[in-house]
């Protein structure tokens, strides 16, 4: 169903398609330190089997709105000021699952995840008014929550604090990585 | 939590790291200080002086406080170091929302005044009208001893970043 958020939505990954640069620096609390690292990326919409194959690869059935879906390849490159190399390619899908007040939320899958390379269903909410898109994802040691602000179509201001997966129920309290990027798309 | 407990819970002494990101310069630089966030009594002569300042009554004010920073030097400088009178003025009909009176500061020569709102997610999002620039902060907590701070700065009228902070703020216990 179209509205103003699902537009919003769908504007914000339509400026995220292109070449872009990342400057990154993840702050390591107990140490007092500081790494940077520097990632090319590339964000491609995926063509409606592609999103079919993210869906199956989730067991997830095929929703009927299938071609109306978010759905992207992102391939990137990182190259840490230590001079370790990693590069990974995925794709994505984003089923949102409730709207308010400007506010969508729902589930996030990928094929291959950052921190384990297998399928995985995270979560997702995008603030139109702020043009933010928090992802969640549950890994088995960790939480992850992936922060991506369109300052405008060509800047993106990223945060991603991990915190120490804690028992169910309980609430996120320890943190064990914070990262925080400037990321600039390629004219 | 609401405004005002938001700002009790940032009395303390913090070590703070940053990373600033300036665009228009492609500069990167970290720094790391120490904050030293002091609560202050309403009739306290500097909140008293800065309250006159702004034309507004004590009595107005929640939780005043002093921010005194010093960064640590790199091996050309000295040490920097700063200290500034905070004053949240809350909204009567929007507790969630206020002012934030600043005392001028050696970077800031003019006293500025900020707009504070507390979202629902329990962060603070500052905004400040400079000449020439804005700046938007906000500041949260991931645990009562763990502060983030993201500080964006914006030519006026201009969705254009030319700067992007970070700091993670530990609590210094047992001092």
């Amino acid at each position: 169903m179209a509205s103003v958020t699902r537009d919003q939505f769908q504007n914000f990954f339509d400026c995220c398609v292109g070449s872009w640069t990342t400057e990154r620096t993840y702050h390591y609390l107990t140490q007092r330190d500081v790494e940077r690292s520097h990632t090319e990326f590339v964000v491609h919409a995926l063509e409606p089997s592609l999103k079919a194959k993210v869906l199956e690869d989730n067991q997830r059935p095929l929703p009927p709105e299938l071609d109306r879906l978010p759905g992207y390849h992102l391939a990137f490159e990182t190259l840490s000021e230590k001079g370790e190399a990693v590069s990974q390619a995925l794709n994505m899908l984003f089923v949102p699952s409730s709207e308010a007040a400007l506010i969508l939320e729902g589930d996030y899958l990928r094929d291959r995840a950052y921190e384990e390379s297998k399928p995985m269903v995270a979560r997702f909410r995008f603030n139109a008014e702020s043009r933010e898109l928090l992802m969640t994802t549950t890994y088995t040691k960790v939480i992850s929550v992936d922060s991506i602000t369109l300052v405008n179509p060509t800047l993106r201001i990223r945060r991603i604090i991990n915190y120490q997966r804690p028992p169910e129920g309980q609430p996120l309290e320890t943190v064990v990585l914070v990262g925080f990027g400037v990321e600039q798309k390629k004219i | 939590m609401d405004a005002r407990q938001f700002f009790e819970l940032s009395i303390g002494r913090w070590r703070s790291q940053r990373s600033g990101h300036h665009l228009a310069f492609n500069h990167f630089e970290e720094a790391r200080s120490t904050l030293d966030i002091i609560a202050l009594a309403v009739d306290d002569p500097a909140v008293v002086d800065l309250c006159q300042l702004h034309g507004i009554e004590p009595a107005a004010v929640s939780q005043p406080f002093r921010v005194d920073w010093e960064g640590e030097p790199d091996s050309k400088s000295r040490k920097p170091r700063g200290s500034s009178v905070l004053l949240p003025i809350p909204d009567p009909n929007y507790p969630a929302q206020g002012k934030l009176l600043a005392s001028p500061t050696l970077t800031t020569p003019a006293a500025t005044v900020s707009h504070y709102s507390l979202g629902d997610d329990e962060t603070l999002v500052l905004s400040t009208q400079y000449e020439g620039a804005v700046v938007e902060e906000r500041i949260w907590f991931a645990s009562p001893n763990l502060r983030f701070r993201v500080s964006l700065v914006k030519d006026n009228g201009s969705t254009d970043l030319t700067t992007a902070l970070f700091c993670s703020e530990i609590r210094a216990l047992g001092q």
